[in-house]
């Protein structure tokens, strides 16, 4: 019986196309490419927090029958998140001249507001014998629960009468249960066209992921990276071709799927002295929250999962990478399914003896105020790689996190720090900062100030003596910086200027200070 | 080659004075004639579609009205009608009165109506079944319903049993939708045609492009769409469709703001203008046969296909002050390509490019504002991942009377595997500034701004310097 129902329905869809309709049930083929706009973080995602930016590139190839003369395929089984303007079609030896996207979903609330001024049956349940009874009424308003007139008169339904439901014909044309692109096309012959739909879909990101693990020697790392893929749409792409996009693509931040939710109509009845209503009584609820409020349930995967964690070296990529415009177009080596609300990630990047760097910093600010200007501080700890070929790596690296793994005295692994990269194309360094040493301390003293004059406008010399204490039991490399829009007046090491600061680089040994004194001019009017 | 209008068959491009109110666009056809004070029958609807959410609708009927007063109900106008907007005009007929009734017909502001009047109620033995009816007096409608039955007072559905209430009409201006009302004074009876127009929001249209870009014969195909946006609650069935391509000004707020992040650049234009003296102050594009412009519905028309027109990619970079940059910064892409004939109304460019395996894909998309004929347009496709400029301020020294001479240094790195080309800007030239010394030769591209042409190898770096005298 239900089943009976469940194909009568079906039959009642289909049959809201009409007779010179051609009906696309779902493509052959889906190939899905992922862009990145901002990070993905699966918690976020979890909690609902999400970027209204994201997006997909969906290719998708449909074999079509299609007769000659005028027809309108119905493309059913788009992804529900797509953006009808984004669409392009290609295939069809004239183009198409008009294309629609209708999202006006059928729902219970739709349903019986398309049935306005419609004849419709009211089934009624005796509740002492369950005999069902059947009359007939027509629909006189709907917006807030239904009222119906019949030959007994006006009544609203659903408001403390007995169990009664509302029983329909058919569905009213334009109501359909997703929302779906069509496309009126004018075919010189007929045949079978092999067409290919390529179009923008929402609520999909992809980030990288970094594990930089600290080789027992501790002058090389293990580069390794993972593609940190996000759908956060309901729409899931089963052993899917799947491609990610690095690199910035431009955007005008407006693409949005169009709403579809399909109308909800809450009964508006009459006061009650009590409550007996299954229906919380006047005024009605709120709308169903948005989707982006609901905490979803997200399903995280990953391909190739290391034995332990993201300590692994496996040095097996799932990944291969090409050009694409000015991007770089990683593909995945197999189809994959990227489900809806899923994270998965896949290993893109494995890089053994790759040369670094580590030392502790201390940016120093040209005119400190306040008393507490001689306190010690912890230095920064501070990372850098060169992305070269010669040091081991000379690849181009996605933006995304990149985590420090250490080894802890007894030999085991320890996250020390966490920091993110922007896409860093080869021959770029990448410095992370990740995190404040304990056992290195700074004192920045400002030792005498004086207002001077240059150029003709007043300035201030300021000169410190600043004293960097390593506590720990092996010597370090350290580096002190000053903006780069200062003058160097006096300095007892040599600077150089880097990446628009001013650094002086100079060792400590373990377990012992070393004292540092230089001497700036600046004009007032700039710090 | 560059762009060349290709009007679609389907689309014809008018163009329409400034002010100039619209015309009907159709003849008037014999319509099922309707007594006045019922509702009109079906109307030939035609729309002008503005891009910032409004919409004017005209509404001709003929409709058969008896002389002197008599009301006619529109209940099929824009649920987002401006209802100050309404006009009515019939040769021979002057309009009274203009109501626009908003009131809902639910259950509850049905009972409210009832105070002092009589229901029926069916009470509903849920042990026997049995059904029993009784005539009640509606006394109250306050945090429940006070009714008077027989000669004794209660609540309805104290007792929380089933009970249907039986109402004996829908009560006046209760409606199933907003619905308009105008009484009107005909001179004479008998049927006319009656023209109905008012302005609604809940429409709006722009433009969608795809651009297909071939990067190694510097070719492009474009695509064109007009694109209708549908969220007024209303269908317009077989409506006569204009479009309107400008900016016009309304009183009243509207839903939808463009906030677009990243605009294309229309830099000047050739001159290429053809027609340029017909032109108004706005385009407007005709949709050749009528439309269905459903609720909840996006509607895209062709109006644009156009094949073969050259493009060319560039990179670009711009520094806006004398500073550094503690990270090197990617350079934009751009795509640059003319329309010698055809306007292009606004709306999103989006450009694809195919992959190696021919599947199109995303490049890039920004908005592109209403760009008349001949005009130079500069579209941002994103960031060069390989190509970067680490733009650093050597020394500022002091010059002249309280001017600046900034020593700039800015590295160029290409890690892609042919030679580019950067177009590096430097602004703040203030002042009548100057370039003192320089690498590269440059070229003064306004009073401001200093454009170097920089050219950087494949997988190699350039180091362009400059130094730039700025007085106070």
């Amino acid at each position: 019986m239900r089943l009976a129902a469940t194909l009568l329905l079906a039959a009642a869809l289909a049959g809201s196309a009409r007779a010179d309709d051609v009906v696309s049930e779902k493509p052959d083929t889906v190939k899905v490419a992922l862009y990145h706009q901002g990070y993905v973080d699966t918690q976020q995602l979890m909690r609902g927090e999400q970027s209204a930016y994201a997006f997909g590139f969906v290719n998708e190839t449909r074999t079509i029958a299609l007769p000659a003369g005028p027809s309108l395929i119905r493309f059913r089984g788009v992804a529900s998140t797509m953006v009808p303007e984004t669409a392009h079609l290609e295939g069809l030896p004239a183009g198409a001249a008009e294309r629609n996207f209708d999202y006006d979903l059928l729902s219970p609330g739709s349903l019986l507001a398309h049935s306005v001024g419609r004849v419709v049956h009211v089934v009624r349940t005796d509740p002492k014998t369950g005999k069902e009874s059947t009359s007939e009424a027509t629909v006189r308003a709907a917006s807030g629960g239904p009222v119906i007139e019949s030959a007994r008169g006006i009544e609203a339904l659903h408001c403390g009468g007995p169990p009664e439901r509302l029983v329909f014909d058919d569905i009213p044309e334009g109501l359909a249960d997703k929302p779906t692109f069509s496309v009126r096309v004018t075919m010189p012959e007929a045949g079978q066209y092999a067409l290919t739909l390529s179009y923008v879909a929402m609520r999909m990101n992809w980030s990288a992921d970094y594990v930089a693990r600290i080789d027992p020697g501790g002058d090389t790392l293990t580069l390794s990276g993972w593609i940190t893929l996000a759908n956060f749409s309901d729409i899931g792409f089963a052993d899917a071709p799947t491609q990610v996009i690095a690199g910035s693509a431009s955007t005008t931040g407006e693409d949005r799927a169009p709403s579809a939710r399909g109308l909800r109509i809450a009964p508006q009845c009459w006061p009650l002295a009590v409550d007996w209503a299954h229906w919380p009584p006047f005024p009605p609820p709120p709308p169903p929250a948005a989707m982006d409020n609901l905490v979803e349930t997200v399903i995280v995967t990953a391909s190739r999962i290391p034995q332990v964690g993201f300590y692994s070296s496996s040095p097996v990529t799932a990944v291969s990478m090409q050009e694409f415009a000015d991007y770089k177009l990683y593909s995945l080596n197999w189809p994959t399914t990227v489900a809806a609300n899923q994270t998965k990630q896949v290993r893109f990047l494995d890089q053994p003896a790759v040369k670094f760097e580590r030392f502790y910093t201390y940016r120093g600010y040209p005119n400190p105020a306040g008393d507490d200007k001689d306190a010690r501080e912890p230095a920064t700890i501070r990372y850098r790689m060169e992305n070269l070929e010669k040091d081991g790596l000379g690849k181009p690296l996605p933006a995304g996190s990149m985590s420090v793994v250490d080894t802890d005295p007894r030999g085991a692994p320890i996250f020390v720090g966490q920091d993110r990269i922007g896409d860093t194309p080869e021959g770029l360094p990448i410095a992370l900062e990740t995190g404040k040493a304990m056992d290195v301390g700074v004192q920045s003293r400002l030792v005498a100030t004086r207002n001077a004059e240059e150029g003709g406008r007043p300035s201030r010399i300021n000169s410190f003596e600043v004293t960097v204490r390593n506590d720990r039991s092996v010597p370090i490399r350290f580096e002190l910086t000053q903006p780069g829009d200062v003058r160097v007046l006096e300095e007892d090491r040599r600077h150089s200027l880097d990446h628009g600061l001013f650094a002086w680089r100079f060792d400590v040994p373990a377990g012992s200070e070393t004292v540092m004194r230089y001497s700036i001019e600046f004009w007032r009017s700039d710090y | 080659m560059r762009i060349r209008t290709v009007l679609l068959g389907a689309l014809a491009l008018g163009i329409a004075a400034a002010g100039a109110a619209p015309k009907p666009k159709h003849k008037p056809r014999p319509a099922p004639v309707a007594q006045a004070r019922t509702e009109a029958p079906q109307p030939q609807l035609s729309l002008t579609v503005y891009n910032n959410d409004l919409v004017m609708v005209q509404d001709i009927r003929t409709l058969d009205l008896p002389a002197g007063r008599s009301r006619i109900e529109f209940p099929g106008v824009s649920a987002a009608i401006r209802p100050e907007t309404v006009s009515l005009t019939a040769k021979g007929l002057s309009v009274v009165e203009q109501n626009f009734d908003y009131d809902l017909l639910t259950p509850a502001k049905m009972m409210e109506k009832q105070v002092g009047h009589d229901i029926q109620i069916v009470r509903i033995n849920p042990a026997t079944g049995v059904q029993t009816n009784e005539t009640a007096t509606v006394l109250s409608v306050n945090s429940g319903v006070v009714l008077r039955v027989g000669n004794h007072i209660e609540a309805l559905r104290d007792d929380g049993l089933p009970t249907r209430v039986m109402f004996g009409a829908i009560p006046e201006n209760l409606r199933a939708s907003p619905t308009l009302s105008v009484t009107v004074d005909a001179e004479t009876g008998g049927p006319r045609q009656v023209n109905l127009s008012y302005l609604g929001n809940g429409l709006s249209w722009d433009t969608a492009y795809v651009g297909l870009y071939d990067e190694k014969r510097d070719l492009m195909s474009l695509q064109g769409w007009i694109t209708i946006r549908n969220s007024s609650g209303t269908s317009f069935k077989n409506a006569d469709t204009e479009l309107v391509a400008g900016t016009i000004n309304t009183t009243f707020e509207s839903g939808s703001q463009n906030y677009a992040r990243n605009n294309a650049t229309v830099r000047a234009g050739s001159g290429e203008h053809r027609n340029a003296d017909a032109l108004g102050d706005f385009y407007t594009y005709r949709v050749p046969e009528r439309v269905t412009v459903a609720n909840q519905q996006t509607k895209q028309i062709a109006f644009l296909d156009v094949q073969g027109a050259h493009a060319t990619k560039l990179y670009e970079y711009q520094q806006y002050g004398f500073g550094s940059e503690d990270t090197a910064q990617h350079v934009k892409v751009d795509l640059a390509f003319s329309n010698s004939d055809a306007p292009l109304p606004q709306g999103t460019v989006r450009i694809y490019m195919r992959d190696a395996k021919g599947d199109p894909k995303f490049v890039g998309e920004s908005y592109l504002g209403h760009t008349p004929a001949g005009s130079d347009i500069l579209l941002e496709l994103g960031e060069a991942f390989d190509v970067t400029v680490q733009p650093t301020l050597l020394s500022t020294e002091a010059w002249g009377k309280a001017g600046h001479r900034y020593k700039m240094s800015y590295l160029l790195r290409n890690a892609r595997g042919e030679a580019v080309n950067v177009e590096l800007r430097q602004q703040g030239l203030y002042n009548g500034g100057d370039v003192e010394d320089e690498s590269l030769k440059s070229r003064r591209l306004d009073a401001h701004t200093l454009l170097w042409n920089v050219p950087v190898p494949a997988h190699g770096e350039t180091t362009l310097t400059a130094t730039i005298e700025v007085p106070r």
